[in-house]
């Protein structure tokens, strides 16, 4: 299988200063992984592990401390500004709240065109975002509409029309359904898998939720304390996790939720 | 004798369009030592329900018509000095997000006395305060805490405590273990497990994850669009779920389904309390929509040991 992404010895680390101490934080502890062309590498994780810092700092929107990141072989760790943004449209995220993501003064069209090429002319920009839009199922008359004429779930539509909008090869979702209610999550994560078979994505898919990864990733990551402490097969480990914490994070997840 | 009973209930907000009715003809009761599971989607009318039996319905909204009665007392007809009593002491309620409810220039140990101000004696009031804390899983030291130095678990803990420590008969926990992580979230259910058997406590469980709801529950009551459409007994609501919603909504767990299978998703939205369309709320999403559903509200109805409201179980009511 083709690979698209490898990380190498990943590393974050912040500075926190006071007045007078000066302290270190390891957001990501040595992360080494692969995302191959056409999966969903799922990551998961509880708060405060670094899943976010993660997902982020892969695509630079974090800078890293430490290590190398290849896209299609190219080492993009150290890249210029310059010459990433061309890059960039390839890859792009989704983020977890769509009440803040969405700029509150721009309606759903414009939210859609606004990161497209500048080559682009107006119509062809505008055509792109209406069919992009009723993609991900946003009915035409309301494509004027703001943001708060949407509910949660149709925000968050708008959201992945937006990552759509520059062709990317992969998207960055960062819990983009733990807002949402079980029955517009169902519909959300349909969209994802239509998507992801109609315009051939790649997905890195953050969540805390391990029914939703268990449905979603091929292959996943359990990150702990800014460590990837297993990788693997998604099956494999949640039928047989080999880290004493991906075991603990299991059992307490079949022990409340009963698998109907 | 039950707990609480709630018989037709009925709440209207008062808005710049008028009045809009969000809670209908509720009727639930919850017995001794029992958890009753309030499941639904955001919007649906569960913390309504929830501040109405704590009559902290936010302004503008009132109830209407119904009766609450906590242990044989209506507490409708209460007013606000004699609902003191009963809050904290014969009912309480811990909340989703601890730490906005916590105080922060307080130690959690003296936010926790200020409960039992009653006990004149200092020593014994302390005593008091120290034993709930272990009964919690808390350290005595904790007392002297500021809630920003807990992690959300604890502080969850600590709410539980403060909801407990005058042994009320009735738990209000409202999306408790939402805001934690899976691990935590199982520790706080087991701990509340282990009090409502200790404290003799019987448990409102708000939720919107009927699965959690299925392991912690003894009945369950699905509420949809200001109703309550469907209770039925925890063991069965997964085999035999009444309700089309109940049904559609069990369909929508991904952990149903092979990794890649569609979803069976329920088509629209939750509708808005503005909107609600005519006769049953569920029907413009429902797949067994008949004629009569678009004309008339169907009324609940017996089925085996469960309650259900839809025409699908014939248009009459029979008991």
């Amino acid at each position: 299988m083709e690979i698209l992404w490898k990380i190498e010895n990943l590393k974050k680390i912040y500075e926190v200063k006071s007045e007078f101490t000066k302290k270190k934080v390891v957001a990501i502890d040595g992360v080494s992984f692969e995302i191959y062309k056409g999966e969903t590498f799922g990551i998961i994780g509880e708060s405060g592990s670094g899943k976010t810092t993660l997902g982020k700092t892969i695509i630079r929107l974090i800078e890293p401390t430490e290590g190398k990141i290849f896209f299609r072989n190219t080492d993009i760790s150290e890249m210029k500004e310059t010459h990433l943004r061309p890059l960039r449209k390839k890859f792009q995220i989704i983020f977890q709240d769509p009440y803040k993501s969405l700029n509150p003064r721009i309606n759903a069209l414009r939210t859609v065109m606004e990161g497209m090429d500048e080559k682009l002319k107006m119509k062809e920009k505008r055509e792109k975002a209406e069919y992009l839009l009723s993609l991900v199922g946003i009915k035409k008359e309301r494509i004027n509409n703001f943001p708060h004429q949407f509910s949660g779930g149709e925000r968050q539509r708008i959201a992945i029309a937006r990552a759509l909008s520059t062709d990317p090869e992969f998207i960055v979702c960062d819990e983009p359904t733990s807002n949402l209610d079980l029955s517009i999550q169902a519909q959300i994560l349909n969209l994802f898998l239509e998507l992801r078979e109609k315009l051939n994505l790649t997905y890195l898919f953050i969540t805390h939720d391990i029914k939703v990864m268990k449905y979603i990733s091929d292959r996943v990551g359990v990150m702990y304390k800014g460590k990837i402490v297993e990788i693997g097969k998604t099956e494999k480990v949640i039928n047989s996790p080999s880290h004493p914490y991906t075991e603990k994070l299991i059992s307490s997840e079949l022990k409340i939720h009963q698998i109907p | 004798m039950n707990i609480l009973e709630i018989k037709n209930l009925e709440v209207s907000v008062k808005t710049i369009d008028g009045n809009v009715k969000i809670l209908r003809d509720v009727n639930l009761s919850i017995g001794e030592n029992e958890v009753v599971g309030l499941v639904g989607e955001s919007g649906c009318g569960k913390t309504m329900t929830a501040r109405s039996i704590m009559k902290l319905l936010p302004e503008n909204t009132k109830i209407d018509k119904g009766e609450i009665f906590l242990q044989g007392e209506d507490i409708v007809k209460k007013d606000e000095r004699e609902m003191r009593k009963i809050r904290g002491g014969k009912i309480s309620m811990i909340f989703q997000e601890p730490s906005s409810y916590l105080n922060p220039v307080f130690t959690v140990g003296s936010q926790i006395e200020e409960a039992v101000k009653g006990i004149r004696d200092k020593r014994e009031r302390r005593e008091r305060v120290y034993k709930i804390l272990e009964e919690v899983g808390l350290d005595r030291s904790i007392y002297f805490r500021y809630p920003h130095q807990l992690s959300g678990g604890m502080q969850q803990r600590v709410m539980i405590g403060m909801a407990l420590v005058n042994n009320p008969s009735l738990l209000i926990a409202d999306e408790p273990t939402t805001a934690l992580d899976i691990t935590t979230a199982h520790m706080i259910i087991e701990l509340l497990k282990k009090l409502m058997n200790s404290h003799r406590v019987s448990i409102l469980f708000i939720t919107h994850d009927i699965s959690l709801s299925v392991y912690f529950s003894h009945r369950i009551a699905v509420m949809y669009g200001g109703k309550i459409v469907e209770i039925s007994h925890s063991s069965e609501i997964f085999k035999n779920p009444l309700h089309p919603y109940t049904e559609r909504l069990i369909a929508c767990l991904p952990e149903r389904y092979r990794k890649g299978e569609k979803i069976k998703a329920i088509e629209g939205e939750v509708p808005d309390f503005k909107s609600l369309p005519p006769g049953c709320p569920f029907n413009p999403r429902c797949p067994y929509k008949m004629k009569i559903c678009e004309e008339r509200e169907p009324e609940e109805r017996k089925v085996g040991k469960s309650i259900v409201r839809c025409f699908k179980y014939g248009n009459t009511v029979e008991n």
